[in-house]
């Protein structure tokens, strides 16, 4: 028996299978271009190759478009980012105290304590903290997203750039560019100032105990990962999964409910339906729900954001 | 004269019935919607707080409905709220929303006679008798307790409804037969109806509900609105919710103060002065709570409970409360919100979990 | 015992009185220097995220002196000398700070009711007390510091530049060169002299506050002193308006935009100030202004 795990996110959707003994067996990481439902379908298609429909005992998903791969694939356990990320982590290494996740359009800071989460934060203020930014910057320098972190290590003296408002630090960096700065040392500058944001506007103060795992997207940046090391004096735990932690900490979250009956899933098929998306009103009661549906040749498959549930029951079959 | 007020929660339905029923003609401002914010805010300064646009908004949506006049409660600060009713006159009178103005300062600022004297002014179309007055005050504030009474019990029974979506549906359906009362006298035999009907909700004996204390500024805690529904969304998600600040417990902390009775009051360790607005009281609440999480809620900017989070941070480090803080601004991003919470409640149940052993 | 003032928030008001009452007290008093990017840095990782400048200025400063005193000085101002409040963030000040573990070694942090001389000093003297000065030592001192709060000179009124403009805010940023990327030297150098609050009398402030149409009685100091300087000083012939404003400070949403309202064509300009510190476009916005002053004394 597999369980599926799904992690829609701003820039990378994952897919992740794992088997009852939590064994990674398969893991996809698309990137999501705007279009989740896309991207989950051609995961769907590519894991359908492998697998059959009827050996995935349970599914999970994750991420900011949870609620729109719930719909579409069926899902028994539909769940916010910071839980699956600290079911992963406390996985991979039952030691860690500290979870940083860097996200595309949000990080987090979380709190373990003996494996469960017992305090978290998530920006509050801006782009700034987040990897759109250091996306942003790379693109602007005309340096692929990839060699970013290793340019930004042989960075010696990093400029000093504002990091709280990614409007201001932009005009800081050009400001820089135009006084000559190397190329190098603005790097380490973009990495230093987004560990400073981070830690003032995310961390708050909080007490960061080691062991600290740094994961998301953009905790392969090693520049980055050696900003973190220098302000918070202690080495930094970059697990072999970070991409896709949230979709395997879904996936694991789907395992613990192996014992209960039958599972929504709805099979890998789901990534061969022609799908519209269509938003509808909902004038039932005062609360006007923008109910999204789903559409296969005019049949609704699924649907969301209807708070009473109506919708999704509806079309649960 | 047409009369219109500011919503606040739920006291617009006192408010209203006790304006009805002293035949003073009144305006009751449509519930706050996303257009009564983009309304407030298209008059309002960009750095004031979240209740101010929302109450700009509902004083426009009241002009377009006829109202000439304006009655509003006033604190004397140093929080923002108390300067609110200077502010809302300059900006609607500069942009063709001029109306009367009665403020309500607390009888401890103005005196007991000046508040006797404005609260005359109100008065002034209506042909009731002093003693009439008195008695549909009087029982336009019972009304109020008894309502967040109620309101209290069902939002804390979520927790062990059966059906949790039963609890948000009676708490809108009650608001909403209260709103069509035709006085003060119909709303009560509704809440008779409704108290019965709390005690037959199904009930799930064995289920022990995760319990939240929903505390922090105190617009952002009655308004639904101005916090994204969060209470109800707590509910649907099967909690207990207990929300002490309400309109009895500000009626309570107004009018107290101006009663020659002096309060006991133990000296607190955290925040032991008040330093305006009601940052010392939800300093208080969170220090004593006794549930198993507590969510503060500010709206962005919001002076007293900058300080109130600083301290609540200090108390989450000493005493090991969980403490979820949300800071609500007019973007009305829904998506961050859900997550926190959801992150939140799953955090505490599934500790709750693993430390009880069940 | 060494004792930490930082020199930050409303030490710039009371400056004459806070520098008479340390001397001669018998104890180490050290000062907390003047502010820089290493004070400003701390107290942003300290404070609150959603706190104003000011405050994280203030936390920087009782941080760098916690590391080298054995109690750092942080009063407590509820009301100011005539009875107004400041803000919450004045009043909870040492909250604020105390929430950043610093809070076993702050000390003045009962409430000062300026208004209040009796109260002021027993309120000084409890803590006193406690860090083993004399009585007599104690009211001598006080009496002094009351005395030259009194005798001093404060605030700017210039001369001899080509413009004169009402410079409003709040004393701790305007007499902070740092904070402020050194505003008035700025100007001085656009040919523009400044004039501030602390060089209107009371009377003045007052009658201008008593024509302006308000409902009720306004309750900050930073409004009465602002707006109603402002209201003064507009008779007096000034040139413009410049209001030096943290952002998302509370008080100044509501005093800027009553002083908008209140201009009669004076120009006006709000310069606001954040830890970002992005000096380029703060000067732009000066030049802007000084550009627009030229301007209209060309009509």
């Amino acid at each position: 028996m597999y369980f599926l795990g799904i992690d829609v996110g701003s820039i990378s959707t994952d897919l992740v299978v794992i088997d009852e003994g939590c064994g990674i067996k398969e893991q996809l990481y698309l990137k999501t271009k705007g279009r989740p439902l896309d991207a989950i379908a051609r995961g769907l298609r590519e894991l359908g190759e492998t697998f059959d429909s009827k050996e995935i005992a349970k599914a999970g998903v994750t991420g900011s478009g949870r609620s729109l791969a719930g719909a579409f694939v069926g899902a028994d356990v539909v769940k916010n980012e910071i839980t699956t990320h600290a079911a992963a982590a406390a996985k991979i290494d039952p030691q860690v105290r500290t979870v940083i996740e860097i996200g595309g359009q949000d990080s987090k800071l979380i709190l373990l304590e003996e494996g469960l989460v017992s305090d978290f934060a998530m920006n509050t203020v801006c782009a700034a903290g987040t990897g759109s930014f250091l996306d942003r910057q790379a693109e602007r320098m005309g340096i692929p997203i990839e060699k970013f972190g290793e340019a930004a290590l042989r960075g010696k003296n990093p400029a000093p750039i504002a990091g709280r408002c990614a409007v201001f630090a932009e005009s800081d960096i050009i400001h820089q560019q135009q006084m000559g700065v190397s190329e190098e040392n603005l790097l380490a500058g973009v990495c230093r100032a987004l560990v400073n944001s981070y830690l003032s506007n995310v961390a708050q103060g909080k007490k960061l105990l080691p062991k600290i795992c740094f994961q998301g997207g953009v905790a392969a940046n090693q520049g980055l990962k050696a900003a973190f090391e220098e302000a918070l004096e202690t080495e930094i735990f970059v697990p072999r999964e970070h991409k896709i932690m949230g979709a395997y900490g879904a996936a694991l979250l789907a395992l613990e409910r192996k014992d209960a009956e039958g599972t929504a899933f709805k099979g890998f098929d789901r990534g061969r339906l022609d799908v519209e998306i269509r938003e509808t009103p909902c004038f039932d009661c005062p609360n006007q729900c923008k109910v999204v549906r789903l559409l296969h040749e005019g049949h609704a498959i699924g649907a969301f954001q209807d708070r009473c549930g109506k919708y999704q029951r509806d079309t649960a079959m | 004269m047409k009369m219109t007020f500011p919503h606040l929660g739920p006291a617009y339905l006192a408010a209203a019935l006790a304006l009805k029923e002293l035949g003073i003609p009144v305006v009751v401002p449509p519930a706050n919607t996303g257009k009564t914010l983009e309304k407030g805010k298209s008059v309002s300064p960009e750095e004031m707080c979240l209740p101010f646009k929302f109450m700009a908004g509902n004083l426009i949506e009241a002009y377009d409905m006829g109202a000439q006049c304006v009655i509003m409660p006033a604190t004397m600060g140093p929080c923002r709220l108390g300067e609110y009713g200077e502010l809302l006159k300059q900006v609607l009178d500069q942009a063709g929303y001029a109306m009367e103005w009665i403020l309500l300062d607390t009888p401890k600022a103005i005196g007991i006679k000046e508040w006797l004297r404005r609260l005359g002014t109100a008065g002034r179309e209506s042909n009731a008798t002093v003693l009439k007055a008195a008695r549909v005050l009087t029982g336009s504030v019972q009304l109020m307790l008894s309502l967040d009474r109620l309101e209290a019990k069902i939002k804390e029974q979520a927790g062990y409804a059966r059906h949790p979506g039963d609890c948000v549906k009676m708490l809108r359906s009650l608001r909403k037969e209260l709103e069509a009362s035709e006085n003060l006298r119909a709303a009560g035999r509704t809440m008779a109806k409704y108290r019965r009907a709390v005690k037959m909700l199904p009930v799930n004996s064995r289920r022990r509900p995760v319990k939240i204390l929903v505390t922090g500024e105190i617009y952002t805690s009655i308004e639904a609105s101005a916090n994204q529904n969060l209470e109800e969304q707590l509910m649907l998600m099967g909690c207990s919710v207990k929300r002490p600040v309400n309109i009895s417990w500000w009626m309570a902390h107004t009018i107290r103060p101006s009663l020659p009775v002096p309060g006991r009051q133990r000296k607190r360790v955290y925040l032991p002065y008040s330093i305006g607005g009601y940052a010392k009281e939800t300093v208080k609440e969170i220090r004593d709570s006794e549930e198993d999480g507590i969510i503060k809620i500010m709206p962005a900017g919001c002076m007293p409970e900058i300080v109130a989070k600083a301290v609540s941070n200090l108390i989450q480090e000493k005493e090991g409360k969980k403490i979820l803080h949300l800071v609500f601004d007019e973007m009305q991003a829904a998506a961050g919100y859900e997550t926190r919470i959801e992150a939140f409640v799953d955090m505490l149940e599934r500790r709750r979990r693993v430390f009880l052993g069940n | 015992m060494r004792v930490g003032v930082p020199k930050a928030y409303f030490y710039y008001a009371y400056k004459p009185f806070v520098e008479s009452f340390c001397q001669g007290l018998g104890i180490q008093v050290e000062f907390s220097g003047d502010t820089d990017q290493e004070i400003l840095e701390r107290g942003n990782r300290v404070c609150v995220d959603e706190a104003c400048l000011p405050v994280k200025v203030m936390c920087g400063h009782v941080k760098k002196l916690a590391d080298s005193c054995d109690a750092v000085a942080l009063p407590r101002i509820m009301r100011t000398e005539f009875g107004e409040s400041i803000c919450p963030k004045v009043a909870g000040a040492a909250d604020l700070a105390a929430a950043s573990e610093m809070d076993k070694k702050l000390i003045f942090t009962e409430p000062l009711y300026l208004d209040d001389r009796k109260k002021l000093e027993k309120a000084l003297w409890k803590q006193c007390k406690k860090l083993g000065i004399r009585r007599l030592d104690f009211k001598v001192n006080f009496l002094n510091a009351l005395l030259s709060q009194e005798m001093a000179e404060r605030g700017l009124d210039e001369e001899g530049y080509r413009y004169k403009v009402f410079l409003a805010g709040h004393c701790y940023n305007i007499y902070d060169p740092f904070v402020n990327m050194d505003l008035i030297e700025k100007l001085h150098r656009m040919d523009i002299g400044v004039v501030t609050e602390e060089r209107v009398t009371r009377q003045e402030k007052d009658s201008g506050l008593a024509y302006a149409d308000l409902m009720k009685k306004p309750y900050w100091s930073f409004f009465v002193n602002n707006f109603g300087s402002m209201r003064a000083l507009r008779k007096k012939g000034i040139d413009g308006v410049l209001y030096l404003s943290s952002f998302s400070c509370g008080t100044d949403s509501f005093t800027v935009e009553m002083l908008k309202k209140n201009l009669n064509g004076m120009p006006f300009f709000v310069l606001k100030l954040d830890e970002q510190r992005g000096e380029a476009g703060f000067d732009t916005r000066l030049e802007a202004f000084a550009e627009l002053l030229k301007g209209r004394s060309r009509q």
